[in-house]
């Protein structure tokens, strides 16, 4: 047995293989006994590790306090009433909910739209890289300061909102700090309060860097963790169904599934072609995905894996949102549709057929992976006097 | 209740284009017969002479014309608490069309155990529904979007000790002893950062999704 789950745990990791489905054989176990090593039945799938420490920006509750006043303050929008849970919502596991969402620089009007589902911001702490294409570099400080500069909160005056993908950094520097330290001057004693300094002889861009620094340690709280699967890889028989059990044999074993989605995180970090950006005649997609960061033609269409701790709770689903039930992704996936694009995912050739019931099994086991209920002090809408 | 309804929700089947979600598990032949009541859920889009406003998650307040909701299909479901919509089948759902006074009811016609439930609604306005779409799976409905609108609360408090939180767009109805009636309204305010405002604003009320 456990050299059965220790293969599982290579499938889960070479991404590159060439097999068909005709030559894999992907067993399944009957049963699930514990690995004595691990103290878990699965250990490729183990619990999370705690929250990582950030030598360069250890914790201390002013900081906590700074990067939450930092996220939902209207006040750091170009409009007055953009902040970042309009699109990563505390309440709706750090998400919109909704299809593509209005960016501030779109304000009061709903056009024009950001043209990607806004991701959740659930264990982000954790992901070595951002965003579906990958791009913005890998430094989670300055991704979690990026969306000032972005129309997403449009601290860059004198873009028009037609040209919602412009970003302008130097530009939101000069506003973010104008804003912190003259619009907002209660801002100056916090951020003395969280890093011991005094914001107004601070440059433009550590003023930026300690901003995303606030903010990541905000969101050190979006944690997805403790599921009924955790549980039950711990060896609690009753904290999974039966139909849950079942639907994680066809994860790790017809769906494929973990050939993408691998580890505590569930996602392999790389970037995949799911067939959901179809090239035209002319060969040229919607969205080119990864391709736009690397230039590499295999990244054509390609977008980044999503980790699926809470899945459930994060629809809808693909880089557009353009699947809103879980079940339709499933059937997706297992079917010729996600093999229509040329430059598709070999690793779509290792999924097999599912049947209607093993999808139900599958949507039980993805249920199992929703983590437990966030505390308040982060999910709560900062109230008028949490803010400075 | 709940070992009943998650036990059933495999073997499970839709009864055309509204109802209750019909089972192959019976009830078990020596559970007590208890009373159960209506619930229902009223909704009302007010005007300003033929616009109708609504807010966005954003906090935005945008303005449409009433004819846009005229005539489209509602859809609207009741489900244990708890529930994800999308994800968990409803105990019961319904569609129906937006008359032009912009007021319409949600009046399951089967009886519920007391208890907390989870209702949602949605006006598919932009998004087109084709008869395929609105027969086949409640589960596969489309995500709102297009200035569809949907029911949303911030409201909190209606989440009794040891109930589980409701999913976003939910709205939470506490079943007691007596027939119980909730109603949704498209509020919105301009008056953002006055917090009472804000609150009132997004409680009870429709979202308009961009």
């Amino acid at each position: 047995m456990k050299t059965r789950l220790l293969c599982l745990g290579f499938f889960a990791v070479l991404n590159c293989s060439n097999e068909t489905p005709s030559e894999q054989v992907i067993e399944t176990p009957e049963e699930w006994p514990i690995d004595p090593a691990s103290g878990l039945r699965v250990p490729a799938h183990a619990p999370l590790p705690p929250v990582p420490e950030w030598a360069d920006n250890p914790f201390n509750e002013a900081k906590r306090k700074l990067g939450r006043a930092l996220f939902f303050d209207p006040r750091l929008s170009s409009s007055g009433n953009g902040n970042c849970p309009a699109c990563h919502a505390s309440f709706d596991a750090f998400q919109s909910g909704g299809i593509v969402d209005i960016p501030d620089r779109s304000f009061p009007n709903l056009e024009p739209k950001l043209t990607r589902n806004a991701p959740s911001l659930l264990n982000l702490v954790y992901a070595p890289v951002f965003r579906w294409d990958g791009s913005h570099g890998t430094n989670l400080y300055e991704q979690m300061a990026l969306p000032f500069a972005e129309s997403n909160m449009n601290l860059t005056p004198g873009i028009p909102a037609e040209d919602v993908h412009h970003v302008d950094v130097p530009l939101a520097q000069v506003e973010l700090k104008r804003r912190l330290t003259e619009v907002v001057p209660g801002y100056i004693e916090w951020f003395d309060a969280a890093f011991d300094v005094d914001i107004t002889e601070e440059s433009l861009e550590d003023v930026w860097i300690m901003s995303g620094k606030a903010l990541s340690i905000y969101i050190r709280g979006a944690v997805s963790k403790n599921s009924a699967f955790d549980r039950w890889n711990a060896g609690d028989d009753s904290a999974m169904s039966e139909a849950a059990v079942r639907g994680l044999k066809v994860f790790v074993g017809k769906g494929a599934c973990n050939a993408c989605h691998p580890g505590p995180l569930f996602s392999d970090f790389q970037f995949h072609n799911l067939s959901l950006s179809l090239p035209d005649e002319n060969g040229v997609r919607p969205d080119e995905g990864r391709y736009g960061v690397t230039g590499n033609e295999e990244d054509r269409g390609a977008f980044l894996t999503p980790m699926l701790r809470s899945v459930t709770q994060t629809a809808p689903y693909f880089h557009d949102g353009s699947v809103g039930s879980i079940r339709r992704v499933m059937r997706h996936i297992a079917s010729d549709a996600s093999r229509k694009d040329p430059n598709y995912s070999p690793l779509l050739d290792r999924v097999q057929d599912l049947t209607d019931e093993e999808i139900e099994d599958l949507v039980q086991f993805l249920k199992a992976l929703k983590g437990e209920e966030l505390p308040v002090s982060v999910t709560s809408f900062a109230l008028q006097n949490e803010l400075p | 209740m709940k070992k009943f309804f998650a036990s059933a929700f495999l073997a499970t089947a839709i009864v055309g284009c509204g109802g209750e979600i019909e089972t192959e598990v019976g009830q078990p032949a020596a559970e007590i017969e208890t009373e159960k009541f209506r619930l229902s859920m009223k909704t009302k889009f007010h005007t300003e002479g033929e616009l109708v406003k609504f807010m966005t998650a954003s906090a935005s307040v945008v303005t449409v014309e009433a004819d846009f909701y005229r005539g489209k299909p509602w859809v609207a479901m009741v489900f244990e608490a708890g529930a994800e919509p999308g994800v968990d089948l409803p105990l019961h759902y319904q569609w129906g069309t937006v008359p032009d006074e912009l007021e319409f009811d949600y009046a399951p016609d089967m009886d519920f155990d007391p208890g907390a439930y989870d209702m949602v609604a949605m006006v598919y306005a932009g998004t087109e529904m084709t008869p395929e779409m609105m027969n086949g799976t409640i589960l596969d409905l489309p995500f709102p979007a297009n200035k569809d609108v949907t029911t949303f609360t911030l409201d909190q408090s209606t989440v009794r000790e040891n109930d589980p939180d409701f999913a976003p767009g939910m709205i939470r109805v506490n079943l007691g002893m007596t027939h119980t009636d909730v109603v949704c309204e498209n509020r919105w305010s301009t008056e953002q950062h006055s917090e009472t405002e804000r609150f009132a604003s997004f409680t009870n009320t429709y979202l308009i999704l961009p």
